[in-house]
């Protein structure tokens, strides 16, 4: 389901993180977050799932404005993937997954037919199964963050927010976390810092900078030389990955001096094909 | 991993190991009553409530039944105000009196001594106690609260300053009053003790553990949200700052009634709970009954050594809590999944 955002203004301290913010999120694809650290993604998207209340601005999910909605309402609709979710207490990959029918357990909390049936539907799908009843201690990084996915997917979410979802992964993790994602069908806001794994899987690129909109659309509209260059200081190649065909992303320091025999013209977009 | 005893056999077992417990320990003592024959008493009694007719009827009934009660709903109460305590503050090395609540009963209770004296009811102690102890724990509650949030370290902080701070006031008014009997009193708060327990306190302590208990079962899941963090909490649509002041609400007037009838036993409330997740994982809904009955048996055998360890004299029961809790924790430590207390 689409989320619409508008005029977005939410911080900790008096100098708004996030300032003025509209963006758009549609239906059924990846839209990532781009942004330098510091730019207010996380702020953002903790507005989107109700961790931070914002100071002013919208959030429409459909037509639906999630201040209008009470909180277990809100997070049967959004589910989320965020940074932090340790504390000192081991749950199993089962039990963890099953935290994400929270929102739609009654008082006492107790596990209904659906909710067990979402929760072995997400643990299968993000490949957990197979370690469903080991401990969060003893899976590593990899099965972790698949493990915090499937509890994401076990809220039956409309949009899926993720924070940072390749972090700590190794490549081959991050891509197998990112293939996961884009193959749901679900509407996905992804906070991504690997700019290349943002042009390899996005629909839509919206880049933040100072807490506000500094360049939003395909791709090949972000990561263009110019907003490149403004938005996060770099200088970058879009190419189009000789196998899969999808964009991919170089960078490089701003002013990198050229190679003898190199193009000497950085910056130069190759015209990636959309997906 | 999936406990290796399925759950409800576990629970049935332990349920089952407290209820033999409980008429063993009464039937041991300096005049021993054969478990059969506590069963008959307690039942004849309890089908015709008529003054008891022998010596052996008035020990079991008046005597070593309340404490019996006591010790159970007091190792319940103590384990799962553990258990919420550490959920809490995202830690499982905290206890309940990490939060300033038995320093606020030991003050409350030595206050009243010193206003009242040997003239102080039999419930004028544990009603001061029960209020110190609600009193620190109002205390540490707004104090550690800002902006309307109830961070864990901040909670932690200002809990061991409150009872480091109530702990110096009862240490200088017990040495106010230089009299050998206060200062038994105090050992008495200091250190936990069944002694003296008799039927009003001990059917009231059990009703509002029991109340207690449903309630926080009734928020396991809350709890577990809870261990997430306040940002992951929020994403599973539980509000943290409002469900942190429902459950520390909770688990101090849980810790606030037994230590007002049985004093600041320790042990139980920081083990129990890391006992009980060993045996059935980390989800509250199987820690916290897990958790009751184990910290129940657990202060039976701790009170049934305190009686008979150096009989005649008894000892303060604080002192056998780890000695008895301690070989349950090796076990359940061997026994458990590699990988558990790294």
């Amino acid at each position: 389901m689409r989320l619409r955002i508008r005029g977005l203004t939410a911080g900790w301290t008096r100098v708004p993180t996030v300032d003025g913010v509209d963006a758009d999120v549609p239906e059924g694809g990846l839209t990532a977050l781009v942004g330098p650290n510091g730019s207010g993604k996380s702020t953002l998207l903790k507005t989107v799932y109700r961790a931070l209340r914002p100071r002013a601005g919208r959030r429409l999910l459909g037509e639906e404005d999630l201040l209008g909605l009470d909180r277990r309402e809100a997070a049967r609709r959004v589910g989320v993937l965020g940074q932090d979710q340790g504390g000192g207490f081991d749950f199993t990959a089962e039990e963890a997954v099953a935290l994400g029918r929270v929102p739609h357990t009654g008082p006492f909390g107790g596990l209904g037919a659906a909710d067990r049936e979402a929760v072995a539907e997400a643990l299968e799908r993000t490949g957990c199964a197979a370690f469903a009843d080991r401990p969060l201690s003893r899976l590593s990084g990899g099965e972790r963050q698949r493990v915090l996915l499937a509890r994401a997917l076990a809220q039956r979410p409309r949009l899926l927010v993720l924070d940072e979802p390749t972090n700590h992964l190794d490549p081959r993790h991050q891509f197998a976390v990112l293939e996961l994602v884009a193959g749901l069908g679900t509407t996905v806001l992804a906070a991504l810092h690997t700019l290349d794994l943002a042009a390899a899987y996005a629909d839509r690129v919206v880049a933040l900078r100072a807490g506000r909109v500094a360049a939003a659309g395909t791709p090949a509209e972000v990561f263009a030389p110019e907003p490149l260059r403004a938005v996060f200081g770099l200088e970058g190649t879009l190419l189009a990955d000789p196998v899969t065909g999808r964009p991919r992303l170089l960078t490089r320091p701003a002013g990198a001096p050229a190679a003898p025999g190199g193009s000497g013209t950085p910056g130069r977009a190759a015209h990636a094909p959309r997906r | 991993m999936t406990p290796r005893i399925p759950f409800p056999l576990l629970l049935g077992a332990l349920a089952a190991a407290v209820a033999a417990a409980v008429p063993l320990s009464i039937g041991v003592g300096a005049v021993p009553v054969p478990p059969q024959e506590v069963v008959r008493i307690v039942a004849d009694r309890l089908s015709s409530p008529a003054p008891a007719a022998s010596p052996e009827a008035y020990i079991v009934w008046e005597l070593r039944g309340p404490r019996a009660v006591q010790a159970v709903f007091t190792g319940a109460g103590l384990a799962v105000a553990g258990a919420v305590v550490q959920a809490l503050v995202r830690n499982p090395v905290a206890d309940p009196h990490l939060l300033g609540l038995s320093s606020g009963a030991s003050t409350g209770a030595v206050l009243a001594m010193a206003a009242a004296g040997a003239a102080a009811g039999p419930l004028v102690l544990p009603g001061a106690a029960f209020a110190g102890a609600a009193a620190a724990g109002a205390a540490v509650f707004l104090l550690a609260r800002t902006r309307g949030t109830l961070e864990p370290l901040r909670l932690v902080l200002v809990g061991v300053a409150v009872g480091q701070l109530l702990g110096g006031a009862t240490s200088f008014l017990v040495l106010r009053q230089a009299s050998g009997d206060a200062q038994q009193q105090v050992l008495f708060w200091l250190l936990g003790s069944l002694a003296g327990a008799r039927w009003p306190l001990a059917l009231g302590c059990a009703a509002a553990v029991t109340a207690l208990l449903a309630l926080l079962t009734a928020r396991a899941r809350t709890l577990d949200a809870l261990a997430l963090g306040a940002e992951g909490a929020a994403a599973l649509g539980v509000r943290a700052d409002r469900a942190r002041a429902v459950l520390f609400a909770a688990a101090a007037l849980l810790t606030g009634t037994v230590v007002a009838v049985a004093g600041a036993i320790g042990f139980v409330g920081l083990v129990v709970p890391n006992l009980a997740r060993l045996l059935v994982g980390a989800g509250h809904r199987r820690v916290l009954p897990a958790a009751a009955l184990l910290g129940a048996l657990m202060l039976v055998a701790a009170d049934l050594a305190a009686r008979t360890a150096l009989r005649p004299t008894e000892l303060p029961i604080g002192i056998l809590t780890a000695v008895v809790g301690v070989p349950f924790l090796v076990a359940a430590l061997r026994g458990a999944r590699a990988g558990v207390g790294r």
